[in-house]
């Protein structure tokens, strides 16, 4: 290893970045391009019973209208698991914004003019606005027949099921131990939590723009898993993967929004029926509040512990809101249910996780998946017991937090952080054992930690040289903002000793980027990043044996370095090497690289976690006893990179992430009133801005050095966002006595706990 | 987001998809008048900030009067009994402006308060009141200080309050009106104070005046999703020293409408912080 | 009293505009209802700046109106007659970076980079009226713009960096005065 990972030198992508000049899927455009939009419903649930397009199909300049009735051939629906969601409305609406129908016209002016021209006949149905409506006996049921949908094969101890009651699309579940340790428990204790949902609100819209010829559908997308979707797309079209052909452009953040088909597949359609035009399809902000969301939860904690705070057996509830459509829902109820055990050491786990359906936004992927919502109820429920006991919180974490190298269940990857390290870091750096007792201010510490790098991510690279030695890196990460392509252009530069101003990443295609099943799940530093180090070892390799044949040395005598091959402290520079054996044009070096994290026939999930992504936070609060409003004085957090291959990359996932967990911990939700969202707009939807900060915000980058992927590394970008609303509420318990269980804490659910305390007390 | 034109769905219109529109840009308030007059179907444009949401949300004009050359309404003046502030100044420029200053400083200090650096170099305090817009904060301030509007008119010169406008009270003149000016009496004013801490789910304005028995107290309330609210009381003291904070600060609160319960506060939760809030106000005006 | 016609432009006419574009005289016949936002993307090509919200809240689509940081998607381009317009693009220096670009990319003020442009035009207005702001003003000022990925902390470092290049740099003398604003910048 060179000295190129580890340095704060500045992101590749920088200057494009600054100057304005990097190129979005928002920018991305062709000639004779249409431009489409769509009409929304505007009833939560109703049956379409007629749909009449003829003025719109009339009007100049439209080229294409799609309906249910101009599918052709196109498969109804789309999702993940369960294949629930339609293209465009067929028989029912099940969401205010869900598609009723799009439109390609010469302008966005002329394909809204022609959806002001279409006839809907809706037939009102009874609406299911939340989980406990959903959930009710005679609640109206949202998919009378059973969508086509299956369920994965899982290892000892989980399983799924699908529908397993009304409203209901999928179960997971998930055991282990025995049940009768709850024999040896000497409490047991039962609490409810709530959870609400955020919106992405990534700045650049849902966009794309799609052509479609008869061999050939071309998206150019900003979507952060190009493959996935192409294997959407060509399931929906039914057509060869290889017909498909995803173009992944720069990503103006994602967060989990930008996955499955979001806008591809109506410009594909539209594009068809317009016989081949390019179809650019760019959503308004307030149309990606209705197109996809974080899941809102309840989680019910049965908790077993010994008399002296040993945890020892664990029920868990967890009811995902999945809004309309089951989309990623299924993958977030088997991550939430792993998650439920939170950083800590059981005889016994048995977790249930169900999806909900209501007549609200479905619900997809986004940061944390399923782990914000498991680390809300997890570290909230350990202070209560803590408080409940009169143990110290900081103790009884300690008391019960796995150890590294300590398995979560057998099989598993061992937990490859120190926890206590951590927890003592952001402990010590907001001085939390010497804290002094001040009315309305008070210190709280949280941590989480989830199984990092996606399951059974598989990732493949390809690293090229050329005969003047400049590399062509090939991977199909995204690059959505979290710096991946510059930390593997790092990685492969540190590998073949070069500087990684000499690496290109070459453009994300799914006809020419080695396969990579997605960028989610902070994958990018271990999944993609041990195929990018296997291919640059292996080019490398390749380069030392050609060279030891033309010096005629033993190739284990050789070192390679700024495209010098180095025998006995002597350069050799490669290029006349290369050329007198292949010429003036010269040759490329060729390799390629794959990863996948480990089969475990032991696991749940029958593959181990890539790693384990851990955060840790401390925060400090100033309460006001009279409004109940909360002032965040300090926020400490800290991820561990194991080993950073850039500092700043590594630093910004974790306040980004930081500050997202801020936001939802105070403030930030969707607001639904019934049915109705009251704020999916940019004026009312309130996300953290620069003035929302604490006036002393401090990251703690940590490289523990246990980490699976190159040098030592692990994954970064969500860790830092699950411990903040726990130790925020730590923080707000240890100023004012009071605990509070569901987020955001408003003012008024501080004040109203305050209330309850006094009542009580 | 707007519904379609015939109830079927939901739309969201896009810049792009605005058509071409008459555009007049008069350059004297006289000129304006007479536009206006020609032309009942005009929309009135000043900074664009809010009207460009208000397209964003389906607001089609056929013709635009665009303000912007009437430097006339960018003026601050103060005769020492009453403050005249011209509908264009920006946030900005108005809040910084030295007659202001001189004049009513807490008033410049809870002006320059409000929205966020970049949209107070472009948006006018016309604009913010004229919008109707719940969220927005003049409507509070100005409401406490119980401001005058002043309009033009097709039918002449009309005048209300800021509060009988945010009411729509028959005082408030209807249709596409020019709003010029704004008056606050300064004479019998003792003390305003603006507290945004608590917001967006509360924000408080406090005026104290002296009237004919006392002070009169008069605050707005403003919350994300409901009009803003003017509650009074009179007490029978002369400096504010002597008014009972606590007293005067529920017996204001307690006057709040059920209706200031919102998805962000109920009714309960308002009256209470805003008590705590106004309770505060008279304290540090003491 | 009527008011005069000939100030009218009916909506199928276009209205002359121009301006100063990141240093260059340019001019433009647009049709009333385009944004300033649309006129720079559109016709003059300054791809750099980018829309999102499309009402003035986000602040991704930022540029400098007589100084003044303005929201390009909440203008209309009649209004910036014979006014200087500065984009992202206007704040190279020559091939190289501008001193708050460079500031930005050592201090990795940015992630995804779609509210980039709009923070360096902030951060450039915002030093030009206080050239050593407190972390307060930085606040305030970076407080207009949306950024979803950073978490604010390493902009605001950006910003600070940026002050200190340029306090370095005015009190340098024999600096050429003939480069600024000499290149072609649209």
């Amino acid at each position: 290893m060179t000295e190129v990972v580890g340095h704060n030198a500045p992101r590749r992508d920088a200057r494009a970045k600054v100057t304005g000049s990097a190129r979005y899927g928002y920018d991305v455009a062709l000639p004779g391009m249409l431009h489409a939009k769509v009409l929304r419903s505007p009833h939560a649930h109703a049956r379409v019973v007629s749909i009449d397009t003829s003025a719109a199909d009339a009007l100049d300049g439209v080229a294409a209208v799609l309906t249910r009735d101009r599918l052709g051939a196109m498969m109804t629906t789309f999702g993940s698991l369960i294949k629930d969601q339609p293209v465009v409305a067929v028989d029912t609406v099940r969401y205010v914004g869900d598609v009723v129908a799009a439109v390609a016209a010469v302008d966005e002016r002329t394909a809204l003019a022609a959806l002001d021209l279409i006839d809907v006949t809706y037939e009102l149905l009874p609406t299911v606005a939340d989980i406990a409506e959903a959930l009710a006996e005679n609640a109206p049921e949202l998919f009378p027949e059973e969508p086509p949908g299956f369920t994965p094969h899982y290892g000892p101890g989980a399983h799924a099921t699908l529908r397993p009651a009304r409203n209901v699309s999928f179960e997971y579940g998930h055991t282990t131990g025995s049940p009768d340790a709850w024999d040896d428990c000497d409490h047991i204790f039962t609490d409810t939590f709530h959870f609400p949902r955020m919106h992405h609100m990534h700045l650049e819209p849902y966009v794309s723009v799609s052509t479609a010829a008869a061999d050939r559908l071309e998206v150019w997308t900003s979507n952060q898993m190009p493959f996935q979707l192409r294997q959407e797309l060509a399931r929906l079209f039914s057509v060869a993967e290889s017909v498909v052909r995803v173009h992944g452009e720069y990503i103006g953040g994602g967060f989990g929004g930008k996955s499955n088909c979001r806008t591809e597949h109506i410009g594909l359609r539209l594009s068809q029926l317009a016989g081949g035009r390019p179809v650019r399809f760019c959503m308004t902000l307030e149309e990606a509040f209705l197109t996809i969301s974080q899941h809102k939860a309840t989680l019910t904690l049965k908790t077993g512990i010994k008399a002296d705070g040993t945890f020892v057996a664990r029920q868990s509830t967890v009811l995902l809101d999945a809004g309309a459509y089951s989309e990623y829902s299924p993958f977030v109820a088997e991550k939430a249910g792993y998650r439920m055990p939170g950083a800590y050491r059981w005889q016994h786990i048995d977790t249930t996780c169900w999806t909900v359906h209501t007549n609200t936004v479905p619900a997809g992927a986004f940061r944390g998946f399923g782990g914000t919502q498991a680390t809300w109820a997890n570290e909230r429920q350990l202070d209560l017991i803590a408080q409940r006991l009169g143990i110290d919180p900081f103790d009884l974490r300690c008391r019960n937090m796995l150890d590294l190298g300590e398995q979560t269940v057998p099989g598993e990857r061992p937990i490859d952080s120190d926890l206590k390290l951590g927890l003592d870091l952001v402990a010590d750096a907001i001085r939390y054992h010497a804290r002094p007792h001040v009315p309305g201010r008070g210190i709280g510490i949280a941590m989480a930690c989830k199984d990092g790098g996606g399951m059974n991510k598989l990732a493949q690279a390809r690293v090229k040289i050329d005969v003047n030695g400049n590399v062509y890196l090939a991977a199909g990460l995204t690059e959505m903002g979290q710096g991946g392509h510059s930390a593997l252009s790092q990685i492969a530069a540190d590998v073949l000793g070069t500087e990684p101003a000499r690496v290109r990443f070459t453009d994300v295609d799914t006809d020419y980027s080695p396969f990579d099943s997605g960028t989610n799940s902070s994958s990018g530093i271990v999944v993609t990043g041990r195929a990018v180090a296997e291919a640059a070892e292996r080019a490398r390799r390749q380069v030392l044996e050609f060279a030891a044949e033309s010096l005629d040395l033993p190739v284990e005598q050789l070192d390679l370095r700024d495209w010098q091959v180095i025998a006995d402290g002597v350069g050799h520079p490669l290029p006349p090497m290369i050329q007198q054996v292949y010429g003036g044009t010269g040759f490329e070096f060729s390799a390629e690289g794959q990863y996948k994290a480990a089969f475990s026939s032991e696991t749940p999930f029958e593959t181990q976690a890539a790693f384990w992504e851990i955060g840790w936070a401390a925060a400090e609060v100033k309460v006001d006893v009279e409004t109940g409003k909360v002032d965040v004085l300090q926020l400490v957090i800290s991820g561990d990179a194991g080993k950073v291959i850039n500092h700043l990359g590594a630093r910004g996932q974790d306040e980004g992430a930081a500050v997202m967990g801020l936001g939802q911990a105070l403030f930030e939700e969707l607001r639904y009133e019934g049915t109705d969202l009251l704020n999916g707009e940019a004026l009312n939807y309130r996300v953290p801005m620069a003035d929302d900060l604490p006036a002393s915000f401090v990251s703690i980058t940590q490289e523990q050095g246990h980490g699976s992927g190159p040098f030592g590394s692990k994954g970064l970008g969500e860790g830092g966002m699950l411990p903040v609303p726990p130790a925020i509420a730590a923080a707000i318990a240890d100023a004012v006595g009071v605990q509070l269980t569901e987020l955001p804490m408003t003012p008024e659910r501080v004040l109203d706990a305050i209330d309850r305390r006094h009542v009580t007390i | 987001m707007r519904l379609q034109s015939r109830g079927a769905g939901l739309l969201t219109p896009t810049q792009a998809a605005l058509p071409p529109f008459d555009l007049l840009r008069p350059t004297s308030l006289a000129d304006a008048r007479a536009v206006l007059a020609d032309r009942p179907e005009a929309v009135i444009a000043a900074g664009c900030t809010d009207l460009v949401a208000a397209i964003r949300e389906g607001l089609v004009p056929s013709t635009l009067v665009s303000l912007r050359n009437l430097d006339e309404l960018r003026t601050v003046e103060h005769d020492g009994t009453a403050l005249r502030i011209g509908a264009l100044n920006t946030h900005h420029d108005g809040s910084a402006h030295p007659v202001l200053g001189a004049a009513l400083p807490e008033l410049a200090d809870a002006w320059s308060a409000i929205a966020t650096v970049r949209i107070r170099f472009r948006a006018t305090v016309g604009g913010n009141l004229m919008a109707r817009r719940y969220r927005y904060e003049m409507p509070v301030i100005l409401g406490a200080l119980e401001t005058a509007m002043e309009f033009s008119t097709a039918a002449g010169e009309r005048r209300c309050t800021v509060d009988e406008f945010v009411r729509r009270d028959p005082a408030a003149p209807e249709g596409r009106t020019l709003l010029h000016t704004l008056s606050v009496d300064t004479a019998s004013l003792v003390a305003f104070r603006y507290d945004r801490s608590m917001r967006p789910v509360t924000t408080v304005a406090l005026a104290v005046r002296r009237s004919r028995d006392g002070l009169r107290l008069t605050a707005g309330v403003g919350s994300e999703y409901r009009r803003a609210v003017l509650v009074r009381t009179d007490v029978p003291v002369a400096e504010v020293t002597a008014i009972d904070h606590a007293g005067a600060a529920h017996e204001m609160a307690g006057q709040l409408p059920d209706r200031v319960g919102d998805y962000a506060g109920s009714a309960r939760y308002r009256r209470r912080i805003v008590e705590v809030l106004l309770r505060r106000q008279l304290e540090a005006a003491a | 009293m009527s008011h005069d016609p000939d100030d009218e432009v009916p909506a199928g006419a276009a209205v002359p505009v121009d301006m100063i574009l990141n240093g260059a005289r340019r001019h433009a016949d647009v049709p009333t209802n385009t944004m300033l936002l649309s006129l720079l993307r559109n016709e003059f090509g300054l791809t750099g700046v980018r829309g999102s919200c499309e009402r003035g809240v986000c602040g991704v689509c930022t540029v400098l109106l007589d100084g003044k940081p303005v929201a390009s998607c909440s203008l209309f381009a009649f209004d910036v007659d014979g006014a200087t317009v500065e984009t992202i693009e206007g704040q190279r220096d020559g091939d190289a970076l501008g001193p708050v670009q460079q500031a930005f990319a050592e201090c990795g003020g940015f992630q995804c980079g779609y509210c980039t442009p709009g923070m360096i035009i902030l951060t450039t207005a915002l030093l030009r009226s206080e050239a050593k702001p407190n972390r307060d003003e930085i606040r305030r000022w970076i407080g207009s713009n949306i950024c979803r990925c950073t978490g604010y902390e390493m902009i605001m470092e950006s910003v600070e960096r940026a002050a200190e290049t340029l306090a370095a740099e005015s009190g340098e003398p024999g600096e050429d005065p003939d480069t600024e604003g000499e290149e072609e910048r649209s």
